[in-house]
């Protein structure tokens, strides 16, 4: 099958659901002539103007305020915040507004819009521009959170966010947009809430999240020299998250290390940790559950304390034994 | 609040069974009533209540199984506070309450005035115990959970498995017992099985399996049996020795007194326990006990007499049998012998016999050799009563009624040589049955 990048898989999913569905536009700061931070949307403004490709001033309270009022009003936005750090200033839309008003109107109101935001270290852009925040967005009921780790997972999972009635916090990776793999041309949509296993394996799982995914991945192959199984199991999307894939797994396998670029602190590991020991699959733990997570400090400037802020394969590689061998 | 305990109701009584409570918590009871019942080794007892009172707590469950003098109940007023401590078992804060410093007023302040010494005294007294329970109670957690660390599914599976977590031993971190172990001990387990079954299927090749005709758990009594009996078989080197005595003159005594009184009452086991009674009166050594390396000898003589019930065997006790009358030893043993058929034994009843006497002539029995009914050192096997042809001392054959003795002794504590002097002397009795009165 043809191979291409996490962006391009985007910016396909984008395009093809722009040209299916003439509602949907989007709106976000230097999304137009200059494609966005990371060239997401780069040419989508020649194909389908500016009327459908707005860009914005320096304001996410702005962005996703008017995303909202055009979601209630029938359209289908989709906004983008350059970086997820900057979630902050739109917050009180997001989770006040956009969280509530279907509840509040009884029903009556629907908000069709997706915030697109890339999350994440390692691209050196310090502690302003590196957070992965997406624990916050699960806490708000009203919302759900998408995390794709793959370019398939990306355009399927955009499009079915697309198509949702519900206000998504659609969490992208900036050190995933260039990683190709392959995606088929046409539409297709990957239901919300439904993990995927990523690679099957019988010694232990390892639930990751977004660029964790890949690390984990790449453990798994220095792992599977020394003859360990490991079977790894991606979310995918947070809110709701799929129960029942990972307690079926930690069935399998006994053993479980979930793995996360936020901070351990209150990160969503926490609330699967919780839930695994609350759920039917603690009587198959046969070791203790452990999370790697990010330090709990703001992410370095310098590129060597960026990396050792989060978990890297060796930091996978190593919980892995330890659980394996004791 | 009075304290209610295990009682100690025989010379080797360690423990006692908690049967059945026949008051329940709140009840009233009044002193001499019965209280609960205990079975101990040898029999089920009911327990009177030295107190009366309302019964307040219950600390030993039925089914329990509780060393002698340890509380298992307590009983009071109907209205006096169940103290903290006694609700947690003795554990309880630190802190004395108001209350329960008044109550060392009123029980000493009888004596008009009160010393602070005292109270103080008592309060330390208390929190040392409380202290004490308290560690013994840590301890105790420490050593369950040093048990159990084991993993989840480790856990669950040696439940499913019937495998006893303490006794295999974790390779994960830190000791933890973890699924690995848990298939390990389960191979162990196959393999093992393996082996038998091949060892079985090999011998089955020639060998025919019986049939089954049912299966019967060893319990209760038989179990008490079961576990005597081995003990004594495994631990006792017995010597047996059999002699046979023409029981001619006896029979005439017998019969003498038969007519006297009117009716049969004297059975010959009569004459035979005060006749051993008197025997072991010349040779005690056969009245002991052997324990810690001493042996024992008795002044009572108590004998025990074998009596079989429908579902086993007891030995009710006639005591002081050799200064009992042949009258007396009767009476005793008819009452014993019916209290026994009928289950009615009190514990009294069958504790304290120094020596047993075991009698299967009846069933026309001549000889066996009787296992030592500890922790006694001796016991005397009586046979059937046959006529024989016997060579008198005039060499001429006469047909004489014969009884045949078997005693069994314990060759730690005495040799061949005593049981034959005994035996000697207990013929010579049985034969001139007057010293008998």
């Amino acid at each position: 099958m043809r191979k291409i990048t996490y962006a391009e898989a985007i910016r396909e999913a984008l395009r093809q659901e722009m040209k299916r569905d003439e509602n949907i536009f989007l709106i976000g700061e230097d999304i137009g002539i200059y494609g966005g931070a990371f060239g997401v949307t780069y040419g989508l403004i020649n194909e389908f103007g500016e009327e459908r490709v707005r860009d914005t001033p320096i304001s996410e309270l702005a962005i996703v305020g008017t995303s909202l009022g055009a979601a209630i009003t029938g359209m289908r936005p989709i906004a983008e915040i350059m970086f997820m750090d900057f979630t902050t200033l739109a917050m009180e839309q997001i989770v006040n507004q956009a969280a509530k008003m279907k509840y509040m109107f009884g029903g009556k109101a629907k908000i069709p819009m997706v915030i697109r935001t890339p999350a994440g270290s390692g691209t050196g852009a310090a502690a302003q521009h590196s957070q992965s925040l997406e624990a916050w967005f699960t806490h708000v009921p009203g919302l759900k959170v998408v995390m794709p780790s793959t370019p398939y997972d990306a355009k399927g999972l955009l499009i079915s966010s697309i198509r949702d009635d519900n206000p998504i916090i659609f969490i992208e990776h900036k050190l995933l947009y260039k990683i190709s793999g392959e995606v088929p041309e046409e539409e297709y949509e990957i239901p919300l809430g439904v993990a995927d296993i990523k690679r099957e394996g019988e010694d232990l799982t390892i639930i990751a999240t977004s660029i964790m995914v890949q690390r984990a991945i790449s453990a798994s192959k220095e792992l599977k020299k020394e003859g360990i199984s490991v079977e790894i199991l991606d979310p995918r999307t947070l809110k709701p998250y799929d129960k029942k894939t990972i307690i079926e797994s930690i069935k399998k396998t006994g053993k479980v290390i979930i793995v996360h670029e936020a901070c351990k602190t209150s990160g969503f590991g926490a609330e699967i940790a919780a839930m695994i020991s609350e759920s039917e699959s603690f009587d198959y733990l046969d070791a203790p559950i452990r999370r790697l997570g990010g330090l709990d400090i703001p992410i370095p400037y310098n590129r060597n304390l960026e990396k050792h802020a989060v978990p890297q394969i060796e930091d996978i590689i190593n919980a892995t034994k330890e659980l394996i061998y004791g | 609040m009075y304290k209610v305990i295990m009682p100690k109701l025989g010379m080797t009584m360690e423990k006692g069974i908690v049967e059945r409570w026949l008051k329940k918590e709140g009840d009233y009871v009044r002193k001499g009533e019965s209280l609960l019942e205990i079975m101990t080794d040898k029999v089920t007892i009911e327990v009177e209540s030295y107190h009366t009172g309302y019964l307040k707590k219950i600390l030993a469950e039925e089914g329990e199984e509780i060393p002698v003098t340890e509380v298992i109940a307590y009983i009071g007023e109907e209205d006096e506070k169940i103290p903290e401590e006694i609700v947690r078992k003795k554990i309880a804060p630190l802190e004395v309450s108001k209350e329960e410093k008044e109550k060392v007023k009123v029980k000493v302040g009888e004596k008009e005035k009160i010393s602070i010494k005292k109270i103080i005294e008592y309060e330390k007294e208390r929190e040392r115990e409380i202290r004490k329970g308290k560690e013994k109670e840590e301890e105790i957690t420490k050593v369950k959970r040093k048990k159990i660390l084991a993993s989840p599914l480790a856990k669950k599976l040696a439940k499913e498995m019937s495998i006893d977590l303490s006794k295999i031993s974790g390779t994960g971190p830190k000791g933890r017992i973890v699924k690995a172990d848990i298939l390990r001990v389960v191979e162990e387990r196959k393999l093992k099985k393996e082996e038998k079954m091949d060892i079985e299927k090999e011998s089955s090749k020639e060998l025919i399996t019986p049939e089954i005709l049912k299966t019967i758990p060893l319990t209760g009594l038989r179990k008490t049996i079961s576990e005597r009996m081995s003990k004594s078989a495994s631990e006792i080197p017995h010597i047996t020795l059999f002699l046979e005595v023409d029981i001619s003159n006896l029979e005439k005594f017998k019969n003498k007194l038969d007519k006297e009184i009117g009716e049969k009452k004297f059975s010959y086991t009569d004459f035979i326990i005060k006749a051993t009674a008197l025997s072991l009166e010349k040779y005690p050594i056969l009245n002991s006990t052997l324990k810690d390396e001493k042996i024992i000898i008795f002044k009572d003589i108590n004998i025990g007499l074998a009596v079989s019930i429908e579902d086993g065997l007891i030995v009710p006790v006639i005591s002081n049998s050799n200064r009992l009358s042949l009258e007396e030893i009767a009476d005793r043993r008819i009452d014993l012998v019916n209290l026994a058929r009928e289950n009615k034994l009190k514990l009294k009843d069958v504790t304290g016999s120094t020596f047993t006497i075991t009698n299967l002539g009846m069933y026309q029995v001549e000889y066996f050799s009787p296992i030592i009914n500890p922790p006694e050192s001796g016991i005397l096997a009586v046979g059937a009563i046959t006529k024989k042809p016997i060579v008198n001392k005039d060499a001429k054959i006469a047909i004489k009624p014969i009884i045949k003795l078997g005693l069994a002794l314990d060759h730690r504590v005495s040799d061949g040589v005593i049981g034959a002097k005994f035996l000697q002397y207990l013929r010579d009795i049985l034969q001139a049955p007057d010293k008998l009165i």
